[in-house]
C-alpha cells in the first residue's frame, strides 16, 4: 500500500534526506487533528489519500502530463485565472507554502518579519524539500503585496516567473489593466505550451473550473445546517486540496461527499454536540498543512463553519459567466470574476466587511474570528475595519494573530476558549 | 484503494492514513482499522481479492487532539 517515492524525489533533486523530516511530521499531525475526529464522513478518504500521499500521488501525475509533452504552472494567489492555463493544455496548481517546516529555509533569503506564506513559499524552493516546486516549468507571482512583490524577484534568480501586476484600486481604468494582464498571461501560456488558446478550449476550461467551484458552494451550503453533518477541519481540507488536485476529478469527489451529507442530514446526523458554538473565520489564507485555528476552535467547543478567507469563501463563491464563448466575451467574464475578489490588497475594500456580515448572518454564526498571519500589514490594518464593522453590527469579533509555529498553541487556546465561552447564549 | 472497497463494502470501520513512519519513511497510504480485531478478517479479505499488500503494522491509536504539534 506504500510506493516508494523516495526514487521520483531523487530524480527531481529534492534535498530528500531534508524532506524525510517534513514526511515523519506529518502522520502524527494529521492523525491529531483529523484522525481523532469521530464519526467522519466516508467520503472523506479520499481526501485523506491526498493528504496521507501529498508529495507521491499528485506529483507523478504531474510529471506524467510533463513526459506526454504537457507543461506545469505553479501558482500562489486565487487571482491568477486557472482557465486560462487549462484553456492551453497546462495543468495549473497550487504551490505548498503552510507549513513551518519551510520557513527557516525562507528567512535566509527575507527578512524575519515577513509572513509565513512568503517565506515558506521560498524555502519549499531553495532548500528544495518539495516535488511541487521542483516540477513547475513556470511560476506565476502577482503584485498582490509588497512582501510578495519583492519574494518573487528573489525566487526568479532560481525559477521562471512570470508576474502578473493586480491593481490596487478598482476604477474602470483598473479593470482594464487587469484585462491586459489577462490577455498577457494567455499569450505566456500559448507561448510555454505551444498550443493555442481558442475558443472551444477556454469555454470549457471556465466550465472545468466553475463545476469546481459549485461542488465547493454545495459542500459550504451543508455548514448552514443547525446539525452540522460535517467538520469544518474536514471542509477546510477539502478547500485545501481544491488548489491542487485534478479539477474535474476533486469536483466528482467533493459531489459524492456532499451525497453523504445530504443523507446525514436527511437522517440529522451530527458531528457535534447539541449548544456548539458556531464560528466564521475571516483573514489570510491557510495554505495546507495550516490546520491549527481549526483544531483549536473544534476542540474548544465550537464549530468552523466558514471561512472568508482565499482558501475558503474567496476561492470558490461567484462563477465566471458561462454565456459568452467568444473570445472577447469570455476574457471580460474572467476579467470580471477575478477582479471581484474582495481581498486587502485593494482599496477600498469595502465589499469584504459586506461579506463578513452576510456570511455570518446567513451562516448563522455566534462569533467570527479574524485570523491575520504576523507581518501580513493589509489585513492586519484592514482587521480594525473589520472588527469595527461587526462589533456595529452586534456581532461578537475576536482577532487574533499567529503564524506557523506551535509555539502560541497554549496562548490561541485560552483566547479562543473565552472568546467561545463568552459568545452565544444555547 | 481497491482493498478500501472491498473492506469498505464488507462493513468494516476503516479509514484512509498517512503511513506511520514506523512503517516505512515516506509518504505513503494506508487503511486504519478501527479495531485491531478486524485484521486477520482484512487479511483474508485481501488475499482472497488477490491484493497484494506491503505489510501490517500495528501501534496503539495514539492520537491526541491536545498535543499541539503541527507540520
Amino acid at each position: 500500500m506504500t510506493v516508494d517515492n523516495h526514487k521520483m524525489w531523487n530524480e527531481l533533486d529534492m534535498d530528500v534526506e531534508m524532506h524525510d523530516l517534513l514526511c515523519e511530521a506529518l502522520p502524527v499531525a494529521f492523525g491529531d487533528v483529523y484522525l481523532s475526529q469521530e464519526n467522519r464522513p466516508e467520503g472523506m478518504d479520499f481526501f485523506n489519500m491526498v493528504v496521507a500521499d501529498i508529495h507521491g500521488i499528485r506529483p507523478a501525475e504531474l510529471i506524467k502530463h510533463q513526459e506526454a509533452g504537457g507543461k506545469v504552472v505553479g501558482t500562489f494567489c486565487i487571482h491568477v485565472p486557472d482557465e486560462i492555463a487549462v484553456a492551453g493544455g497546462a495543468i495549473s496548481t497550487g504551490l505548498c507554502s503552510g507549513s513551518q517546516f519551510w520557513v527557516p529555509g525562507g528567512e535566509k533569503y527575507v527578512p524575519t518579519a515577513t509572513c509565513p506564506l512568503i517565506k515558506a513559499s521560498l524555502g519549499a524552493r531553495f532548500d528544495r524539500t518539495c516535488p511541487f516546486f521542483r516540477i513547475a516549468d513556470l511560476f506565476i507571482g502577482e503584485t498582490t503585496c509588497d512582501g510578495k512583490k519583492k519574494a518573487w524577484e528573489i525566487l526568479a534568480e532560481d525559477a521562471p516567473m512570470h508576474i502578473m501586476d493586480l491593481p490596487q484600486m478598482k476604477r474602470e481604468k483598473d479593470l482594464l489593466h487587469w484585462r491586459d494582464e489577462i490577455l498577457g498571461y494567455k499569450d505566456k501560456i500559448e507561448e510555454l505550451t505551444g498550443n493555442q488558446v481558442t475558443e472551444e478550449s477556454l469555454h470549457d476550461a471556465i466550465v472545468l473550473i466553475n463545476n469546481k467551484r459549485r461542488a465547493l458552494q454545495r459542500l459550504n451550503a451543508f455548514r448552514k445546517e443547525e446539525k452540522l453533518p460535517i467538520s469544518g477541519k474536514d471542509v477546510l481540507l477539502v478547500q485545501q486540496i481544491a488548489f491542487y488536485d485534478d479539477p474535474a476529478r476533486f469536483a466528482q469527489m467533493t459531489n459524492a461527499l456532499s451525497d453523504e451529507l445530504e443523507q446525514r442530514v436527511k437522517d440529522g446526523v451530527s458531528v457535534f454536540p447539541e449548544g456548539t458554538k458556531r464560528i466564521l473565520l475571516s483573514g489570510t489564507p491557510l495554505s495546507i498543512p495550516n490546520w491549527k485555528v481549526h483544531h483549536i476552535v473544534e476542540t474548544s467547543g465550537a464549530a468552523v463553519v466558514g471561512e472568508e478567507m482565499c482558501t475558503g469563501s474567496r476561492y470558490y463563491e461567484g462563477l465566471v459567466d458561462e454565456e459568452p464563448t467568444d473570445m472577447e466575451g469570455m476574457i471580460n467574464a474572467l476579467n470580471e470574476r477575478y477582479m471581484d475578489i474582495h481581498c486587502a490588497c485593494f482599496t477600498p475594500n469595502t465589499e469584504r466587511i459586506d461579506d463578513i456580515i452576510r456570511l455570518a448572518k446567513e451562516w448563522n454564526v455566534d462569533g467570527v474570528i479574524d485570523v491575520n498571519l504576523k507581518f501580513c500589514g493589509i489585513y492586519d490594518i484592514e482587521g480594525y475595519t473589520v472588527e469595527r464593522a461587526l462589533q456595529e453590527a452586534g456581532i461578537p469579533v475576536l482577532g487574533i494573530e499567529t503564524d506557523y509555529t506551535d509555539e502560541d498553541a497554549e496562548q490561541l487556546r485560552t483566547r479562543i476558549g473565552a472568546f467561545i465561552e463568552m459568545i452565544g447564549e444555547k | 484503494m481497491q482493498l478500501h472497497t472491498v473492506l469498505r463494502t464488507e462493513g468494516m470501520k476503516i479509514s484512509i492514513a498517512p503511513t506511520p513512519r514506523e512503517a516505512a519513511k515516506c509518504c505513503g497510504v494506508s487503511i486504519l482499522l478501527a479495531d485491531a480485531k478486524d485484521t486477520d478478517r482484512a487479511l483474508q479479505m485481501a488475499e482472497e481479492a488477490g491484493i497484494q499488500l506491503r505489510g501490517v503494522h500495528t501501534m496503539d491509536a495514539d492520537f491526541n487532539p491536545g498535543r499541539d504539534r503541527y507540520c
